[in-house]
């Protein structure tokens, strides 16, 4: 490995194509040296070489074997080996598993999975430098495919179907109307044509390793669909309940990004949304819109349908939820996943209200301007009403003090000192009787009715002798009396 | 451009049957032409209050090139003129500018003109031919 970074920094400091050839040749030659045997040894050997520096390296000038570019490819064989080694596994001791997740140690299955989850990174990084590769050969051909088709696995597969005789791409227009829409496929159809003059043929060797790479692509790109369909039918066994809210393929990303089943539950609803947000290397770098989480749930169905100013509520929304369910699944209380499907179907309904547009309805027109007669200023009702307000003799009295005596006082509930000043000099005959209850005339005598009724029914009830004597205060319909 | 949501009297006959018609509401009638500036700004007013002020007035815009028939009469020489009827009698406003029988200067304030309109509904509600703007406009001029 040391040798292999002596060399990397020598490539760095020349551009000289030979001694670049060389370091190939070394790293072939390590790799030969440990062909790997099972799915870690395959992993560790991918993370060792550094994409960046793959993708810096691809320059029209030298030339790769498509062994080079992918590790992951010529060992698809021995990875579809071992899952369909666990496959059968996880059928029989799924229970096992659910059990193994909560407690501190972890099942071997359950590692497994964790340890391929990181394959569908890797063989994406894959994918994009082959169609580096490819599209770096290929623009001598049709440079504007790129722009055409922007799916790495699109690009290679159109590639290698269409060829270099772009004259004859009309023969090929079904086979475009299988990836791309009637449009698509007319401006694609459209630009080959207009290209076919000036296009350049490629060199016989050059168009195989191209082809090969195509072909390679368009594997790795099922292979992904593959291991991520495996890893997400195995993992959202664990969370059916996060799975009935986002789907399978993202409950089994956000657990994998936690690393665990009770991570999940333990994770601030707020940090959800940032789960899986992909550096600037890689493809989907682009970004038009100002949502700053475009992670796992920001690719879930329930959000990725929602316009742009409604995304952020709507991360917000699924999040919480999420957070729950993986809560409830940690308690393991809803095993089939109803509890998920019930918020599944409460943030449908949020989201759908989210999205009805707001009322169109125009100004209000302003009332008629009518002359009202003011309100009355003075006379004997607003008198005795502002008497009721009045400060009592009683009050002003307390306010006073007696010169070269001492006050004296009382202590309140609250244990307040309150002063008495004069107060207790006056009679209790002189407090305000303003302030009293007071009762209008119609309540008096409805008062009075009631009062009425009510001895009647008494009177009827004693007759009658544990008769129905009905409790309520409406004045009811009399009894004949015989 | 808003003199194209507004109502269009044609003709003079329209004109009449327009302050006739109305019984319990205000009629406001711009008169003026709809390429002029001044006209232009008025209308833009007239249009944004038209919804609420409907209860109690009715906007109108007549073409002074189109219906020459009141220009004499009505003294209609300023580039834009709005003037107020109430059941078919001419309402006067004291705008503080020395000519009470229209407004002949551009008010770019929808609530200035709400305000114009309801003092003039107020005082003709109570009979009253001449009502006073409720601000001063003696520094405003004909634009």
């Amino acid at each position: 490995m040391t040798d292999y970074a002596d060399a990397l920094a020598a490539d760095f400091g020349s551009d000289d194509s030979d001694s670049e050839e060389q370091i190939e040749h070394t790293e072939s030659i390590e790799k030969d040296t440990s062909a790997p045997q099972n799915l870690e040894q395959v992993l560790q050997a991918t993370k060792k070489v550094d994409l960046k520096h793959k993708l810096q390296q691809i320059d029209p000038k030298t030339m790769f074997s498509v062994a080079e570019l992918s590790q992951i490819s010529s060992n698809m064989g021995l990875i579809r080996q071992e899952l369909e080694k666990y496959a059968d596994k996880f059928n029989v001791e799924n229970m096992e598993l659910v059990a193994g997740v909560t407690g501190s140690t972890q099942s071997d299955e359950y590692m497994f999975l964790m340890r391929l989850s990181a394959l569908p990174d890797l063989i994406s990084d894959e994918i994009e430098v082959l169609h580096k590769y490819v599209s770096s050969r290929y623009k001598a051909v049709f440079p504007e495919l790129e722009t055409l088709a922007k799916n790495s696995v699109d690009y290679c597969r159109i590639v290698a179907t269409i060829g270099q005789d772009l004259d004859e791409v009309r023969t090929h227009q079904e086979f475009l109307k299988l990836i791309f829409s009637g449009e698509k496929v007319l401006a694609i159809v459209m630009a080959a044509i207009q290209q076919a003059p000036k296009s350049r043929e490629l060199r016989p060797l050059e168009w195989t390793s191209v082809k090969e790479a195509c072909q390679a692509a368009v594997d790795l790109g099922a292979f992904l669909k593959e291991v991520t369909d495996f890893v997400a039918d195995k993992l959202s066994k664990y969370a059916p309940n996060v799975s009935a809210i986002v789907g399978e393929k993202v409950a089994s990303q956000l657990l994998i990004s936690t690393g665990s089943l009770a991570q999940l539950a333990l994770t601030p609803s707020c940090n959800l949304p940032s789960f899986g947000v992909r550096d600037l290397l890689s493809q989907q770098s682009t970004r038009t819109t100002h949502i700053r989480s475009t992670g796992y749930l920001y690719h879930c169905l329930l959000v990725c349908g929602m316009p742009p100013e409604n995304v952020k509520q709507a991360l917000r929304i699924v999040s919480g939820k999420v957070i729950l369910a993986a809560r409830i699944d940690v308690s393991r209380s809803s095993p089939g996943g109803e509890l998920g499907a019930k918020f599944r179907r409460e943030i449908q309904e949020k989201l759908d209200k989210l999205l009805i547009p707001p009322d169109q309805s125009g100004p209000k027109a302003l009332p008629v301007p009518q002359e009202r007669k003011s309100k009355k200023r003075a006379g004997r009702r607003l008198r005795k009403m502002k008497e009721r307000f009045n400060m009592s003799e009683l009050r002003k009295a307390q306010n006073k003090m007696e010169f070269g005596k001492e006050e004296r006082t009382i202590t309140d509930s609250f244990g307040e000192e309150v002063g008495l000043g004069m107060s207790r000099d006056l009679d209790a005959a002189r407090a305000n009787r303003n302030t009293d209850a007071r009762l209008s005339k119609a309540m008096i005598s409805r008062l009075q009715k009631q009062k009425e009724t009510d001895t009647m029914e008494g009177v009827f009830a004693a007759a009658k002798r544990g008769g129905t004597s009905t409790g309520s205060n409406q004045p009811t319909k009399r009894p004949r009396i015989i | 451009m808003s003199s194209i949501f507004l109502t269009h009297l044609r003709t003079g006959w329209h004109v009449d049957q327009a302050i006739l018609s109305e019984d319990q509401r205000l009629v406001i009638i711009r008169f003026g032409r709809d390429h002029d500036r001044t006209c232009m700004i008025m209308d833009e007013v007239l249009y944004g209050i038209a919804e609420k002020v409907k209860n109690f007035a009715a906007i109108y815009v007549c073409d002074i090139e189109q219906v020459p028939d009141f220009n004499e009469m009505y003294e209609l020489y300023d580039p834009c003129t709005v003037m107020f009827f109430f059941r078919n009698k001419h309402m006067m406003c004291d705008f503080g500018t020395g000519n009470n029988n229209k407004l002949n200067f551009t008010i770019d304030n929808k609530q200035e003109m709400i305000d114009i309109i309801e003092t003039i509904y107020r005082g003709a509600t109570k009979g009253k031919g001449l009502v006073a703007s409720p601000k001063d406009y003696s520094s405003a001029r004909a634009r």
